[in-house]
């Protein structure tokens, strides 16, 4: 299940997806994946992804 | 840097109907940029349109039956179990293998199915690669088969996404009231999570490739758009009445936030590529987003495919590929054999597909081979009796599982390998169907009505419909009808459009007419409307049939016969100019459409356009099979046209043509025995059997042949009544075979005259005068002018009954001149026995 993080965004205008947002983000590929996984700490955090790492 | 380089982007279901409003509104630049620079147009799928089948289609040039990927599951090498698609079941050499024998470096991101790798010269991620698990506390590590070399999992590995790192971020685009999604009773966002991070890691693996590595081919293929519209095409505007509200409001603008989302995917990989660099975005086949959309799968194999759509969208650019045009008739089948003529590479003869030279600036020569598969050399094959982990394959399998394409494994694996195995040779039956090749095809399915477990024995028995009918064999078709009918399908199959369809070939279109109105009380699809329109159409009621194809039209506008049959109604009213309109869109669909190109030229031909006609008709001809004769002929007549002073409503050249077929038609008692005896006097070969002796209604003889009663089943007679007269009943020359020449001598007489006559001969009351009879003899009398307006190998000599008995010469030497050939004019004047006639009305 997705995870709820509690932001509401009533107001969301799916004809204007801001590439700097996180979904823009992904369509930059490998340099903006990176990016973004960076600044969410997923990488870090994430037992599953750490343990691939080693 | 590499020269000549090609870039192959995959969007599987991508379809133009999501498409151009998108790009009108400006929501897909990148793909906009791609079409004004290139070229752009339809592509046609294959039969069955399953994407493992047709992908595999794209990277060999060939049909499955040739390179063996029939389904999206395969029995594994032992026997001893199921696992989704591999590259093990693939029985020819594909793109990569060629590439790397020819030293070209290829990497391959995603493509279904390139697990387990080939270790070519380039690098392949396969298709195995982005699947992971949705529990955060499972373990799913890169497969060792999934990458190429296998030294870069170190650099890609960490470059897969997991579903549960999608945030609601990723998710409003897609779903833009998330938060009040019940993830209790909706799956979508589950569903969007896991179809995005996927796509994601398949991206980042291609991003970090086109941005590294060195590379002659690339391709890449994204499943996204697909799986959106798997999930999400119901609610997609405009709003299908059988889905809830809530639902719709929540989920409508998913498939178009995939589109989207796409696009910025291409975007981001155009920038990363030279100016240099060929393109093409290409999806397998399109997606139903109208009334053809399904709400309730049926429980069949791979169902969801059932709103996969005939016309997927292609668009190309580059150095040499033409710029801002529309390309017709390009076909999944050629895009192999196009990708190899780019590079120079010649192409396998035992290859299904062509080179598209259209899309080409310069097309240059094609070169060919015998087959890509004799030749020796070092090709980065693996051993195809290797053992894959079939544990590896759980996430794959589950992914196709919550798609519906295949069933949640049996517990008794006996079963699912059965069921498996039956699949697969029902998908190899299909795929010979969908090459015309109905005799394998039926041995095939014939051979699975006798599996004694088969889960549902209607799906064969629907194919065997489809065979009996183009056999004409229509009491198996009503066989298999039945049997469908008290075999229990789960499968609610449109049984009453299928015998109506029967019906209709069978020639009994009122019988079909029947069904087809009952049907359309409940059933207003383009399919019913494009049957009532032409069983209108067959029995005269133009008027009728045009307001069906506009129905039909109306629904489903990119549905090539449809407009084809609009032409035909047109043609039939004198209305060329829209005819043509409506022939060009429907080759503009489709160009492989013989007769779409025939009745483009004959509305052309009509309207004096005699070059374009030409053009047209050249067209036809060129393509086979069924049509080839008639568009022949039809050039052969627009040449002689030139030549000529020649009339619209005049059929009759007064030519010989050999092997020509000499026909005596009208209704029954309308004069056609005595222009059969003229006929035999005059020097004409007569085609008959003597079987019915003379009588007192024809005191001379019937010259009848036995086997013309079955026309309508079987035509293959014709062939012996080459350079001979055969005499054959009005409401039978529409099964004539278009291979043929005929002159058509049509006798005419006063219908009341022929009921008379025939009501006498029958020992009926005359006194009751049959006015339905009457009708339907003036309706078979407009049928039969136009059936032979539009067949080009058909001339018609109209002949007055009471010509004939007033002036017999006369009409013996007009019959002559049409004939082409000397003939016995007098020997032929000396049948008619005017006092016969005399005494036959005399006594009435």
């Amino acid at each position: 299940m997705i995870k709820n993080s509690g932001i509401q965004r009533e107001r969301f205008d799916p004809d204007n997806i801001p590439l700097e947002g996180s979904l823009g983000l992904l369509a930059l590929g490998d340099v903006g994946f990176e990016a973004w996984r960076k600044a969410k700490g997923h990488l870090r955090n994430n037992k599953n992804i750490a343990n691939e790492e080693k | 840097m590499k020269k000549n380089k090609l870039l192959l982007i995959g969007w599987d279901a991508a379809d133009w109907d999501i498409i151009w409003p998108l790009v009108a509104q400006g929501k897909m630049p990148a793909l906009a940029s791609m079409i004004k620079r290139g070229i752009h147009g339809n592509i046609s799928t294959m039969t069955p349109p399953y994407s493992p089948m047709l992908w595999t289609s794209v990277a060999t040039g060939k049909t499955p039956d040739k390179h063996g990927i029939l389904g999206f599951i395969e029995v594994t090498q032992d026997g001893q179990s199921v696992r989704p698609v591999t590259t093990l079941s693939r029985k020819t050499r594909a793109l990569w293998n060629i590439f790397h024998n020819q030293g070209l470096k290829s990497n391959w991101v995603g493509w279904w199915p390139s697990f387990p790798v080939e270790p070519i010269n380039g690098c392949v991620v396969s298709d195995r690669f982005q699947k992971t698990h949705v529990d955060p506390m499972v373990k799913t590590p890169v497969s060792p088969k999934s990458i190429h070399p296998w030294e870069m999992v170190k650099e890609l590995g960490p470059l897969r996404m997991f579903p549960f790192e999608i945030t609601q971020a990723h998710l409003f685009p897609f779903v833009p009231q998330a938060h009040k999604v019940d993830q209790e009773k909706h799956k979508g966002l589950h569903a969007i999570g896991k179809i995005v991070s996927e796509n994601s890691s398949l991206h980042n693996a291609a991003t970090r490739l086109l941005r590294t590595s060195e590379w002659d081919f690339m391709a890449i293929y994204y499943d996204m758009i697909d799986h959106f519209c798997h999930s999400f095409m119901k609610y997609h505007p405009p709003k299908h009445p059988g889905v809830e509200q809530s639902n719709y409001d929540l989920f409508k603008d998913a498939v178009n936030g995939a589109y989207i989302f796409q696009d910025m995917m291409l975007e981001r990989t155009l920038q990363l590529i030279d100016k240099d660099t060929t393109v093409i975005v290409m999806s397998d086949h399109g997606f139903e987003s109208g009334d053809k959309r399904i709400l309730n799968m049926p429980k069949v194999q791979a169902a969801p495919s059932l709103e996969h759509r005939q016309f997927g969208m292609f668009v190309a650019c580059g150095p040499n590929i033409k710029e801002n045009e529309k390309i017709y008739g390009l076909g999944l089948i050629d895009i192999g054999p196009t990708i190899l003529h780019h590079y120079g590479l010649p192409i396998g003869r035992d290859m299904d597909g062509q080179v598209n030279l259209d899309i080409f600036k310069q097309p240059g020569e094609v070169l060919y081979i015998d087959s890509w598969d004799d030749m020796p050399g070092d090709f980065a094959e693996i051993d195809k009796k290797q053992q894959t982990d079939v544990l590896s394959d759980a996430q794959t399998m589950e992914q196709l599982v919550e798609l519906g394409y295949v069933e949640r494994l049996d517990e008794k694996f006996e079963v699912a390998i059965r069921n498996t195995r039956i699949d697969l040779k029902h998908n190899l039956a299909r795929v010979h169907l969908g090459k015309k090749d109905l005799t394998t095809a039926k041995t095939i399915l014939l051979e699975l009505l006798e599996e004694p477990k088969a889960k549902d024995y209607a799906p064969f028995l629907m194919d065997l419909i489809i065979i009996a009918t183009k056999e004409k064999d229509f009491e198996s078709a009503l066989t298999h009808l039945e049997a469908v009918k008290s075999s229990g399908t789960e499968v609610s199959y449109n049984l009453d459009l299928t015998e109506a369809q029967i019906r209709s070939e069978m020639g009994r279109p009122k019988e079909a007419l029947v069904l087809i109105e009952r049907l359309l009380e409940k059933d207003q699809t383009g399919p019913v409307y494009y049957r009532y329109g032409l069983l209108h159409y067959e029995l005269g009621n133009f008027e009728m049939a045009i307001e069906a194809f506009e129905k039909a039209i109306e629904k489903e506008s990119q549905i090539a016969v449809y407009h084809a049959a609009m032409a035909e109604v047109l043609l039939q009213l004198d209305q060329h100019e829209e005819a043509a309109e409506y022939a060009l869109t429907s080759v503009e669909l489709v160009k492989f459409f013989p007769k779409g190109h025939l009745l483009l030229g004959q509305a052309l031909e009509k309207l004096g356009d005699l070059e374009n006609a030409e053009i047209a008709y050249e067209m036809a001809a060129k393509l086979k099979p069924r049509d080839f004769h008639r568009a022949d002929y039809s050039l052969e007549n627009i040449k002689e046209k030139r030549d000529i002073d020649y009339t619209l409503e005049n059929k009759a050249s007064h030519k010989y043509y050999e092997n020509q077929i000499v026909v005596v038609s009208g209704l029954p008692r309308s004069g056609t025995s005595m222009m059969m005896q003229m006929l035999d006097k005059g020097g004409v070969d007569i085609l008959q059997d003597e079987l019915r002796e003379a009588d007192i209604s024809n005191p001379k003889g019937y010259y009848e042949f036995e086997p013309v009663k079955a026309l309508y089943k079987d035509n293959s007679w014709l062939e012996k009544a080459r350079n001979m007269g055969v005499k054959i009943v009005a409401p039978l020359l529409r099964y004539l075979d278009g291979q043929y020449r005929y002159k058509v001598i049509f006798m005419n007489r006063d219908i009341y005259e022929v009921i008379q006559s025939q009501q006498k001969m029958l020992g009926k009351d005359n006194e009751v005068f049959p006015v339905h009879l009457y009708n339907q003899f003036q309706r078979l009398l407009k049928s039969v002018t136009s059936w032979q307006k539009v067949e080009p190998g058909v001339e018609i000599l109209y002949i007055n009954h009471r010509d004939v008995i007033q002036d017999p010469e006369t009409v013996a030497r007009q019959v002559a001149e049409f004939v082409g050939q000397p003939m016995d004019v007098e020997a032929m004047a000396t049948v008619v026995d005017p006092e016969l006639y005399r005494n036959k009305f005399a006594s009435q």
